[in-house]
């Protein structure tokens, strides 16, 4: 029986007064905000109010913005980045994963650079990187992949690692093949695991990309629009970015929390106890 | 208050048959132990050292002994899941050389698959046979559901499930492909008592209605002595076998039957004094 | 049929040695490769210099002349130090506050809630705006990137520590003060001990990045931008290395030690 926590007594409060306090202070935020955008205090062009921004909004979306279709193509062009070099990522990290943790020899080839590359926060390499693929998307597309393969390897690595092995014994007692354990054990097992390290990836891949679409990007993107409205002092479009790269970023980690807490609240994850 | 017709047990010092019909043993030790290599600059460690007995086909062999002595080891090596590092274990005259489908097994954490339901894991194994098709399947699954008083909760995931219902699960999985063994490693270890309890007469009626060769672990004397044919005694640790002892008191046989207590009682000596030396 | 997994492995001494650094032989290893396939001419793109021109390149940039490697590590570190221990500051007593006074969290966490998907770097074309180009704005990118998961440690923290703690405080009639001393800071503090672990990736990827973009000063990130523009590649993988060897260092050497000075001295493991 765990001991009693502080937070324990306060589980008690109701959850919808949490709610309620949440909204009315953000709308308290946006009432202030737009109080000192319209006051006249701080100049509209340093901070726009958020009803400026919601004008920038109707002017950078359809036809009538210049580029036409400026948001919408910004989106376009960093979600195509993104999902394109997740899709490899995954492809390539996951199978990676799952032979290392299977076999020694492989992950003492594999994991030691995992670890370096950990280590390296992606901007650092692009300057490297853009030396070799360019200042297009070639090099947007290969920061994705890495820097979303590294935690998927790792989550995948250690995932698999942690099936604690008298699942593989039970599995043995019943002329399980090679095939059928991968299938029937070792796929469901990490389930979980995997769909956090997918989590991980996505959020590095994000931050990475936008990052880098600020310095290389030659067609547009989140990123490289948000840089060049700086240089431009459009800080109508600085402040809208930044709110659709917030939301969307909030957008995609959900989706992927929820994909991950569905699978563990039906399955139950797998205790790992000792091996 | 012992019954007339019967010892309630004969002691037996050398494993070797006791009167009775019964066939060849179909497993046999000799001399057999394991050492875990000292890991991180540990000493190694012996967890049995010359251990040797037989078990007979169709008989429920109970290892008894304190906690942590190596009994589950030996399970362990029997299954194949372990391998000795001296002396021999042979099946049926040949060395056992890894798992297979011939073993079932049993643990005390049970070690359902989280991922399926009670009536696809009790198909587990009839799955991985290949030998049935989809509806044969179901059928006999739904047979042991029924069979192990899980009704209802077939479509279940083990998560919403009590202790004594996953073990019933992980029971059911195990008979489902019918092996000709099936290991027991401390099963109900981890059971309150009422629950514990109703297991041991559901497990001992299985054993009566199947030909499978049990092979159960435990640290519960009286458990022991309800579900058992023999007793293996094993010493703590470094264990090895302290006596042979077989049961025949009559079944069912209660909690505080005729001839159990005294059974009972002549084991605590044993465990006891072999907790001494 | 098995798996590797589920037998021991035989081990032997030289096994187990080889495994106790096994990263480092293979990265020697490698190393080695690569070194050879350059001198061979195997490996002949521009964009990949040999290992020993790096480490030459190193040698010169913190050893030589104008140590040019030494100061501009000296100047991330300092950045990154600065704005670490202000965003820790902040983050630990926001969520210290937060954890004590539920309403106080509630109305918080909507704004962290919106806050955590924002990449700090998003807001350097703000900052840029409002401060110029500067110091300030590399170290405020750190804060408000290593902020976050230390708000959200310390209110984690500070919500499990046990009420009974409290309660036996409260029994001695000791102050709110000494009891936020003696009770809730080290409690708060020894469960938070993670997420200072990961406020300090945040921060240490946010210098990096901030150094590259806003490129003002001496910096690692600023080091390898200019190594660019003069096609220095040597250099510019020596500055990688650099970074790489310094996040190591910070991940495995400082808090493992923090973590044992603590923890394992107040006899808190978990």
């Amino acid at each position: 029986m765990a001991a009693a926590r502080a937070g324990d007594v306060r589980a008690r409060r109701v959850p919808s007064r949490n709610a309620v306090i949440g909204a009315a202070s953000i709308c308290a935020c946006l009432l202030l905000w737009q109080a000192l955008a319209a006051s006249g205090a701080i100049s509209s062009v340093v901070l726009p109010g958020p009803l400026d921004l919601v004008g920038q909004f109707h002017y950078a979306v359809g036809r009538g913005s210049n580029p036409p279709y400026q948001l919408e193509g910004d989106i376009l062009r960093t979600l195509a980045r993104l999902i394109g070099g997740f899709g490899v990522a995954v492809l390539f990290a996951v199978p990676l994963g799952i032979a290392a943790a299977l076999s020694r020899p492989l992950a003492l080839l594999v994991m030691p650079f995992v670890s370096v590359l950990m280590a390296i926060p992606a901007l650092a390499v692009v300057p490297i990187l853009m030396l070799v693929t360019g200042i297009g998307d070639a090099t947007d597309f290969t920061v994705v992949v890495v820097t979303a393969s590294v935690p998927i390897v790792v989550y995948v690595y250690d995932g698999v690692r942690m099936i604690d092995r008298k699942y593989f014994w039970t599995a043995s007692s019943f002329a399980t093949s090679r095939m059928d354990l991968f299938r029937h054990v070792i796929v469901p097992a990490t389930a979980v695991p995997v769909l956090s390290g997918f989590r991980m990836g996505m959020g590095y891949a994000w931050r990475s990309l936008i990052a880098t679409e600020s310095l290389t990007a030659l067609t547009g993107g989140l990123g490289y629009t948000i840089f060049q409205a700086s240089q431009f002092f459009d800080t109508r479009t600085i402040y809208l970015y930044m709110v659709v790269i917030a939301l969307l970023g909030f957008a995609i980690e959900s989706a992927f929390r929820a994909a991950e807490t569905k699978t563990a609240v039906r399955w139950g994850t797998l205790s790992s106890g000792k091996r | 208050m012992t019954s007339a017709n019967a010892a309630p047990a004969a002691r037996d010092d050398e494993g070797a048959m006791t009167g009775g019909a019964s066939s060849a043993p179909v497993i046999q030790a000799l001399n057999l132990s394991k050492v875990y290599p000292g890991r991180d600059g540990h000493a190694p460690v012996t967890a049995i050292e010359d251990v040797s007995f037989d078990v007979r086909p169709r008989k429920f062999t109970v290892f008894l002994g304190p906690s942590g002595c190596g009994k589950s080891t030996t399970l362990h090596m029997i299954g194949g899941f372990e391998q000795p590092t001296g002396g021999s274990l042979l099946l049926k005259g040949e060395p056992i050389r890894g798992p297979g489908p011939d073993r079932g097994i049993v643990f005390q954490d049970f070690v359902l698959f989280p991922w399926r339901t009670v009536l696809a894991n009790i198909a587990f194994g009839l799955e991985m046979l290949k030998r049935f098709d989809r509806a044969e399947i179901k059928a006999r699954a739904e047979r042991y559901v029924e069979h192990l008083g899980l009704a209802g909760f077939a479509n279940a995931y083990p998560a919403t499930l009590s202790g004594g219902m996953k073990q019933r699960v992980a029971i059911a999985r195990t008979l489902a492909t019918q092996p000709e063994f099936i290991l027991m490693d401390e099963p109900f270890a981890s059971l309150d008592a009422q629950t514990r309890d109703r297991l041991i007469v559901d497990l001992s009626a299985i054993a009566s209605e199947n030909d499978t060769t049990f092979l159960f672990v435990t640290h519960d004397v009286r458990e022991a002595i309800r579900l058992a044919d023999r007793i293996v005694v094993f010493s703590p640790r470094p264990a090895r076998i302290v006596e042979f002892l077989d049961i025949t008191l009559p079944r069912p046989r209660d909690a505080y039957g005729p001839g159990v207590l005294e059974v009972e009682r002549y084991l605590r000596s044993l465990i006891g004094k072999s907790a001494e030396s | 049929m098995m798996p590797a997994l589920a037998t021991p492995h035989a081990r032997t001494r030289l096994t187990e040695v080889l495994e106790r650094y096994s990263s480092l032989w293979v990265v020697l290893i490698a190393c080695a490769v690569w070194q050879a396939a350059v001198a061979t001419g195997l490996l002949h793109n521009p964009a990949v210099p040999a290992p020993g021109a790096v480490l030459a390149s190193l040698y010169r940039g913190m050893l030589e002349r104008g140590h040019i490697l030494l100061f501009a590590t000296l100047g991330t570190v300092l950045r990154l130090l600065l704005g670490y221990a202000i965003a820790v500051v902040f983050g630990g007593a926001l969520g210290i506050l937060a954890g004590r006074h539920p309403d106080f969290g509630a109305a918080v966490n909507p704004i962290v809630a919106l806050w955590i998907p924002l990449p700090a770097i998003v807001t350097i074309p703000v900052l840029s705006l409002w401060i110029g180009t500067g110091e300030a704005v590399i170290v405020l990118t750190v804060i408000f990137s290593a902020w976050i998961p230390v708000y959200l440690g310390a209110l984690q923290g500070t919500r499990s520590i046990s009420v009974h703690q409290l309660w036996v405080m409260r029994s001695y009639r000791a102050s709110a003060w000494r009891e936020m001393r003696k009770v809730i800071l080290p409690g708060a503090f020894v469960n938070m001990i993670p997420s200072l672990r990961v406020g300090m990736g945040y921060a240490w990827r946010a210098v990096i990045a901030a150094e590259i973009i806003v490129q003002h000063g001496r910096g690692l990130g600023i080091t390898i931008f200019a190594a660019r523009q003069f096609f220095d590649v040597p250099t510019m993988y020596a500055g990688v290395a650099t970074i790489a060897l310094l996040g190591l260092a910070l991940d495995h050497l400082v808090f493992p030690a923090l973590e044992r000075v603590t923890i394992r001295r107040w006899g808190l493991a978990s």
